[in-house]
């Protein structure tokens, strides 16, 4: 109900305004009103031609790309160094090998039918490759001999000889305890190097589906490439019995007269490239870095490594994510078929060396930021702008309407006072202005007041002289002898009347010259004479 | 006049701050922000076959709950709880080299006790409600209040010791002895059937002499030494020493140290797991947390693999002693640090710990729920949906021994470490030097040989002393 | 006899005091004077002074009192502008400043 009042008011006061004219204050408050809007107005035009207003997204495209460039090179670096590495192991491992088993008289291509120097063999390689792990800082080192320890067994066919070591924590340097397990191997080599099995240990691989293996060695056996251009890097992958997704850098070893006899190489963990290329998620929480193949043109995210504030597996639902650039924003849009959509940037890495044979495999390194999070973060900051220049508006019409009040409000009083026709003890309302017109106005006033006497007076004089004319003979020489100072009793004498008789002749006398006194009559006498009006 | 501008000066004051508060983002203390979520780092000790499950339910809870209230958790680390007790502790000296700390970790008590003597802990307690608290079982809070009463260690994954006994070749042995698995109730009959167990292997290869296989291996002969003194009525520590010349020992020597020479039991130092993989025990004494390296196939030396069973039973009771087995386990700590984010590590925990959640995990680690509801009705019904045949098996006999027995918890203090390591070092060594011995005059006659390498009670607790 | 404004009036003076009565000449209205007592009163000589009436003092004042009298009462008594008789306000009009009789005169044609 006070709404509704106030709104009638309100409509009133509008209607009074239409026809009356809008009081001072309203005028001056909307003027100020009208002075701050434009002035904010202006403000936001400055902002918006010099550009202030739109960098806020040119600066996160900055961020981002900088942030990709580092992500880029550190991933090129780590990839790089690491096959390198895988390269320099299979090299060396290849040659101590074979001089083994020459001292054994034995050639490479008779490790399978020779399966009891197998154990032997591994185990004299275990230091080596540990120590090896140690320097290239990956999580894992592995080696795969194309023999098998048992071939009469059912799963013989796939199943392969080797040892495997996984470092748990290899940006650690850890002094005391091992931070390293058997995964695959021979449990001799667990006792007597103090190597705990691992959960998920088996004794051989299992390369039913290990393209780690097959690759490689195809190649080697293939082509007459150098070993450096034959290292393979693995789509991530999930070595059976385990719960970890790695990728594997594995190069074929090959003897000094080109046998093939198995793979080695180092392992990339998950955990690993996450822990090494974490992005800077000050900003935005959701970001992440994806390694990806790429086929085509969309990225297989079901084959990529991500490294990210949080498991950024679960925002991706489907296999593919496709690129699409928008022209008005540098950011690309990615697009999940049906699923979530990402902006960022990425860059093709390039995994290979020119002549390797694996150039076919295309990589790239993204960084990316659900679109929500950036649509949300572009919200937030325009929502802060507007709320800021919707304050500065709120304080300007205040200020304006407090202003108003405040000048009007002397203005206001003098006319008060003006109306009010007290001048004697209005104050002064320090307005030079008001102050004139009212001084102005109480001498006005007195004028007036004066004159207005003087009219009264005469008017009244007017009455006396008609009335007097209206005495009767007896009442006249009465009040004559009234009018030269005769008191009542020397009237009587002087006429010879009685008291009585003079007290009638008196009495008739004030009635109709509406007086009651002697003394009044005396002072109308006087006014006569002051107005030169003397009658007989 | 003057009250309209009260109220309006007012009006304009809580908007400004209204506006400004908006700005700033700033948040009151106890209120997170779905907008802007808070990243709590993680380590824990759940690696290989625990890992999927814990990425799971911490994937879960960020999509949940976490994205509800705007909080986010990223695990940084999975490691061995050795792993995890060096780097904790190196972090917490501030070694060179050393990590950051995290937000949340698993730790042991002794550990976390190293991370509350440097004032690094926040009092998870203060994060609950007496009746919150009220759920949990009361003596894992108890062994979480490892200073000053004040909860730092929030129980999320307890455990104690059972026996892991390999079913399939237990009950090939068993079958061609008349034996039955009551004898595995007590340590002295775990011995007998360790004696004929060796003497059956050894008969397998009637070719060589004296090639009897092992039956069995405690994974801590410290624990026995310390359970098994409590289980027989006396202290193994005692004024923060070891109480060697208590009666008691000798029982306790004996269980190990004869088997150990003969060959019955394996004097190894890493998991007793290992071994039962490759099928050189099939007995071992060990932490419900390590249920799932009992692998379901056995690998022989020639790789020839075999699928196993393997049965669990609650741990052995010395004869004539009570049936008291240890209290072991991590549980969580909140390092110290923002007001939010130990609020938002509450809400972690507590979601965690829930029985639902708490029995997902517990279904798939093998250690122990934490809640009194988990422990009741809940817990035999949910058993049925456990996939895995072990940690079924491993939640029966935990629910038996919650009703059957008591519990010890290890007692806390500096030097505890070392005597542990020390106790089991030595002891070891010992019976591994009189293995040596015994194998160098084995002859035909076993006890001979025994009786001449084997030292007295009164040696050994000379070596042992500290 | 001494000669009063009205054509009638009466002497109640004594030895002690003077005192007269005023008659309207037209009516029997009348008014007493206010006494005005001797110098000499009698209580001294009374059997001297009742008989010798012819005390000069005595006429003097008596004299005196007479014309005080008369200024007095004359403020009574109305004189007619027409036949200057004097008469009480009863036999007086105001209006016209005559007697009644010489109004009645007036308008008898």
């Amino acid at each position: 109900m006070p709404a509704i009042n106030k709104l009638s008011q309100i409509k009133q006061q509008i209607k009074n305004a239409g026809t009356l004219g809008l009081s001072m204050k309203r005028r001056l408050f909307l003027f100020l009103v009208v002075l701050v809007l434009t002035m904010v107005l202006g403000v936001i035009i400055i902002l918006l031609l010099t550009g202030t207003l739109t960098t806020g997204l040119d600066a996160e495209e900055q961020l981002l790309k900088r942030e990709l460039n580092r992500t880029s090179r550190n991933v090129r670096e780590q990839y790089g160094q690491l096959s390198v590495q895988t390269v320099e192991f299979s090299k060396e491992l290849s040659v101590r090998i074979e001089k083994r088993l020459v001292e054994k008289n034995l050639e490479v291509t008779d490790i399978q039918y020779y399966p009891e120097v197998l154990e032997d063999l591994i185990a004299g390689e275990y230091e080596r490759a540990l120590f090896s792990l140690q320097k290239s800082k990956s999580s894992g080192v592995f080696i795969v001999l194309d023999a098998t320890v048992n071939a009469k067994l059912e799963n013989a066919q796939t199943s392969r000889v080797g040892l495997y070591i996984k470092n748990m924590e290899p940006n650690i340097l850890s002094s005391f305890s091992p931070t390293v397990t058997l995964l695959r191997g021979f449990p001799s080599i667990g006792r007597n190097f103090s190597v705990p099995l691992h959960t998920q240990w088996r004794m051989e691989f299992d390369i039913s589906d290990a393209p780690y293996y097959r690759l490689p060695m195809e190649k080697a056996v293939k082509q007459t490439l150098p070993i450096s251009k034959l290292y393979y890097w693995s789509h991530p992958i999930t070595l059976p019995g385990t719960s970890e997704e790695v990728m594997l850098c594995s190069v074929p070893l090959v003897d000094s007269q080109g046998n093939v006899f198995g793979v080695c190489g180092f392992e990339i963990s998950s955990m690993l490239f996450k822990l090494t290329h974490m992005p800077d998620n000050s900003t935005y929480s959701r970001i992440f870095s994806m390694l990806a193949p790429v086929s085509r043109d969309s990225f297989v995210t079901s084959e990529a490594m991500f490294s990210g504030g949080y498991s950024a597996r679960n925002v991706l639902l489907n296999n593919q994510l496709y690129c699409t650039k928008e022209d008005h924003r540098s950011l690309y849009r990615y697009q999940e078929e049906g699923g979530s959509s990402f902006v960022g940037f990425h860059l093709p890495v390039e995994l290979y060396p020119k002549e390797s044979a694996f150039l076919e495999q295309k990589w790239a390194v993204a960084l990316l930021i659900p679109e929500e999070d950036i649509k949300n973060k572009l919200a937030t900051f325009n929502l802060r702008l507007s709320l800021m220049f919707a304050l500065l508006m709120m304080i300007g019409i205040l200020i304006s309407y407090f202003l108003s009040r405040r000048y009007i409000k002397p203005i206001s009083k003098g006319l008060d006072i003006l109306k009010s026709n007290d001048f004697t003890e209005a104050p002064k309302t320090k307005i030079p202005e008001i102050d004139d017109l009212i001084e102005f106005f109480s001498l006005r006033n007195e004028e007036l007041q004066n004159s207005d006497e003087k009219e009264q007076s005469s008017e009244v004089l007017n009455d006396f002289v008609r009335n007097a004319r209206t005495l009767s003979p007896a009442e006249r020489s009465v009040f004559n002898l009234y009018a030269q100072q005769y008191t009542a009793k020397e009237i009587a004498a002087k006429l010879c009347l009685s008291i009585n008789t003079i007290k009638t002749h008196t009495r008739r006398i004030y009635n109709k010259l509406n007086i009651s006194s002697r003394e009044e009559l005396l002072v109308y006498i006087d006014m006569l004479k002051e107005a030169g009006k003397e009658f007989k | 006049m003057s009250m309209k501008k009260t109220i309006v000066s007012f009006t304009i004051a809580i908007l400004i701050l209204f506006i400004f508060g908006s700005f700033t983002g700033c948040r009151s203390d106890n209120v997170l922000n779905p907008k802007d979520p808070v990243i709590l780092t993680v380590w824990h000790n759940y690696g290989g076959q625990m890992k999927n499950t814990m990425d799971e339910m911490i994937d879960e809870f960020n999509e949940t709950v976490g994205a509800e209230k705007g909080i986010i958790l990223s695990v940084t680390s999975i490691s061995g709880s050795a792993t995890l007790h060096e780097k904790l502790t190196m972090a917490a000296n501030q070694d060179p080299g050393a990590p950051e700390l995290p937000d949340i970790t698993t730790a042991y008590p002794k550990t976390a006790l190293i991370l509350a003597n440097n004032g690094l802990l926040a009092d998870i307690g203060m994060q609950f409600t007496d009746e919150e608290l009220l759920a949990y079982v009361s003596r894992f809070l108890e062994e979480g209040k490892i200073k000053d009463d004040k909860l730092y260690v929030f129980p999320t994954a307890k455990s104690t010791e059972v026996l892991f006994v390999n079913k399939t070749i237990f009950n090939r042995f068993a079958q061609e002895n008349n034996i039955g698995f009551e004898e595995l109730g007590t340590f002295e009959g775990i011995n007998r059937l360790a004696a004929k167990y060796y003497e059956w292997t050894d008969k397998q290869t009637p070719e060589i002499k004296s090639d009897g296989k092992m039956f069995f291996m405690p994974d801590s002969l410290f624990n026995l030494t310390m359970v098994g003194y409590q289980q027989l009525g006396d202290d193994f520590l005692k004024d923060d020493r070891l109480n060697l010349a208590s009666p008691v020992f000798s029982k306790v020597w004996d269980c190990f140290y004869e088997p150990a020479v003969r060959g019955h039991a394996a004097i190894f130092d890493g998991y007793s797991s290992d071994l039962a993989k490759t099928g050189d025990i099939i007995c071992a004494l060990g932490s419900t947390a390590g249920v799932l390296f009992y692998s379901p196939t056995v690998t022989y030396e020639n790789n020839i693999t075999e699928p196993v069973e393997y049965v669990i039973l609650p741990y052995p009771v010395f004869e004539g002693g009570k049936k008291i087995a240890i209290q072991r386990g991590s549980g969580m700590c909140v390092i110290k640090s923002t007001k939010e984010k130990e609020y938002a590590a509450g809400i972690f925990l507590k979601w965690f710990t829930q029985p639902e959640q708490n029995l997902r995990f517990v279904s798939c680690t093998g250690y122990l729920p934490v809640t009194k509801e988990a422990y009741g009705g809940m817990m035999t019904k949910e058993i049925e949906t456990v996939s895995d045949q072990n940690i079924k098996e491993l939640l029966k006999t935990a629910i038996e021994m919650q009703q059957e027995y008591d519990f010890c918890i290890p007692p806390l203090f500096n030097d505890f470490d070392r005597l542990q390591r020390e106790y089991e070092t030595e002891f070891k060594k010992v019976a591994s030097k009189s293995r040596d011995e015994y194998l160098k005059v084995l002859g035909y006659n076993a006890n001979e040989a025994f009786n001449r390498v084997a030292i007295t009670h009164e040696q050994a607790r000379l070596i042992l002393q500290d | 006899m001494l000669h009063s404004f009205t054509k009638r009036y009466t002497d109640e003076s004594t030895e002690d005091g003077f005192a007269f009565t005023f008659y309207c000449d037209l009516c029997n209205n009348c008014w007493k004077s206010s006494p005005i007592s001797f110098s000499h009163g009698t209580k001294k000589s009374f059997w001297k002074n009742f008989f010798g009436m012819s005390c000069s003092l005595w006429k003097a004042e008596h004299k005196d009192a007479f014309e005080k009298a008369n200024r007095e009462g004359m403020l009574y008594f109305n004189r007619c502008t027409v036949c200057n008789r004097w008469v009480c306000d009863d036999d007086f009009s105001e209006e016209e400043n005559k007697c009644i009789e010489c109004c009645r005169e007036k308008s008898v044609p």
